[in-house]
């Protein structure tokens, strides 16, 4: 697995390590879920401008199948799992056990298991970072979403940008061993995710 | 001529989340790409042939917000657009505008809410064209998909695409 911190203080490598949990146990929910091994191809965590937020998804005007999650509790930000549409029908076939190929549009069943991955995926990483933090966090149902990546990213940076311009994400590229599927897990936390207190008592760090 | 791609004589300028650029080259294609519930604001003045595009991110930005990122707000962006359209020869009162985006990108958010971002960012750019005394000649907006504009600065042509690559002009 490539680390490609760019943050250099104590505290942010703390908070490095506890994205990396986070993305690890996010990433084993999803083997679980699809009963193959998904591998963690690289964790890259930075501040980036804004503007520059479309071209982590191949540009502003890649069409993407992203599930979108927000979280709330004692701090709230956004889940985005993105990839290419062809890509996503690869995963739903694996999902729902058909024949590579099969899956070439979103219908209501194929919401549902996007959906659902997002659910797991948001959930086991949300639970890991929760758990080390001693607090709670809680996702939002999944909107399964085929659009532009610039417009879905609308979605997370209208909010974000309120606060400020650049935008701290945790990226993470993964892969199944033997099929080529690649994604994209992102994480959007607002300003104030960045704020808790990395030690409490009752926390697993 | 395809939606979107510049000839091989021009060169496209995209306007990214809060800029604006301005042009009086008929070479450049200026655009703003996968707008979901931001604005893309074309102006255009065909006499001095001078053209604009703007990407508003937020309706509304206070004093000190509009000082430091005057492109992102509504509220300030458009004004600025025309002092910058104006220092490359163009007349206010010629200006054709154009406006795409405003979509609700989440289906079930509450139109009209104030989580309904796109509508918000409609109506204070509609507002702020009022202000500046400049008329809207023609929108594509709100709907729950993302598009791309491009303004052609040699003939002031404006183009719309959506994800689902419906094309058509503005």
């Amino acid at each position: 697995m490539q680390n490609d911190s760019t943050t250099g203080t104590s505290e942010a490598l703390v908070w490095d390590s506890l994205i990396k949990k986070g993305m690890t146990n996010a990433i084993t929910g999803l083997s679980q879920m699809v009963g193959r091994d998904f591998t963690i191809n690289s964790i890259n965590i930075k501040q980036i401008p804004a503007k520059e937020m479309p071209n982590i998804l191949g540009g502003p005007e890649q069409l993407v199948i992203g599930i979108y999650i927000t979280f709330s509790g004692e701090s709230n930000g956004h889940i985005l799992l993105a990839h290419q549409p062809e890509v996503a029908y690869a995963i739903l076939d694996l999902l729902l056990g058909n024949p590579p190929g099969t899956s070439q549009s979103l219908d209501e069943m194929s919401q549902s298991a996007l959906g659902e991955m997002g659910n797991v995926t948001g959930t086991f990483f949300l639970n890991a970072v929760a758990n080390s933090l001693g607090i709670t966090l809680h996702p939002s149902p999944p909107v399964v979403l085929l659009d532009m990546a610039g417009a879905i990213l609308d979605i997370a940076l209208a909010e974000i940008l309120q606060e400020r311009d650049d935008v701290f994400i945790a990226e993470t590229a993964f892969s199944v061993n033997d099929q080529d599927i690649q994604g994209t897990f992102l994480i959007m936390p607002n300003t104030g995710f960045l704020q808790l207190p990395l030690c409490p008592a009752g926390g697993q760090n | 001529m395809i939606v979107g791609q510049a000839t091989k004589n021009e060169t496209t300028i995209i306007a990214s989340l809060g800029e604006i650029h301005v042009s009086k080259d008929p070479g450049i294609v200026l655009a703003c790409l996968g707008l979901g519930s931001c604005i893309g604001v074309s102006a255009y003045d065909p006499s001095a042939r001078v053209g604009a595009m703007a990407h508003i991110v937020l309706p509304q930005g206070n004093e000190e917000e509009c000082k430091k990122a005057p492109a992102k707000y509504a509220n300030s962006a458009v004004p600025l657009m025309i002092i910058e359209m104006e220092k490359l020869g163009a007349n206010r009162n010629r200006l054709v505008v154009k406006i795409a985006g405003g979509a609700r990108i989440i289906a079930n958010v509450v139109a009209k809410s104030i989580l309904d971002i796109g509508d918000r960012n409609i109506a204070a750019v509609k507002d702020a064209l009022f202000e500046c005394r400049l008329p809207l000649k023609a929108e594509d907006i709100r709907g729950t998909h993302g598009r791309s504009l491009w303004l052609y600065v040699e003939t002031g042509i404006t183009r719309v695409r959506t994800a689902a690559q419906q094309n058509m002009e503005l």
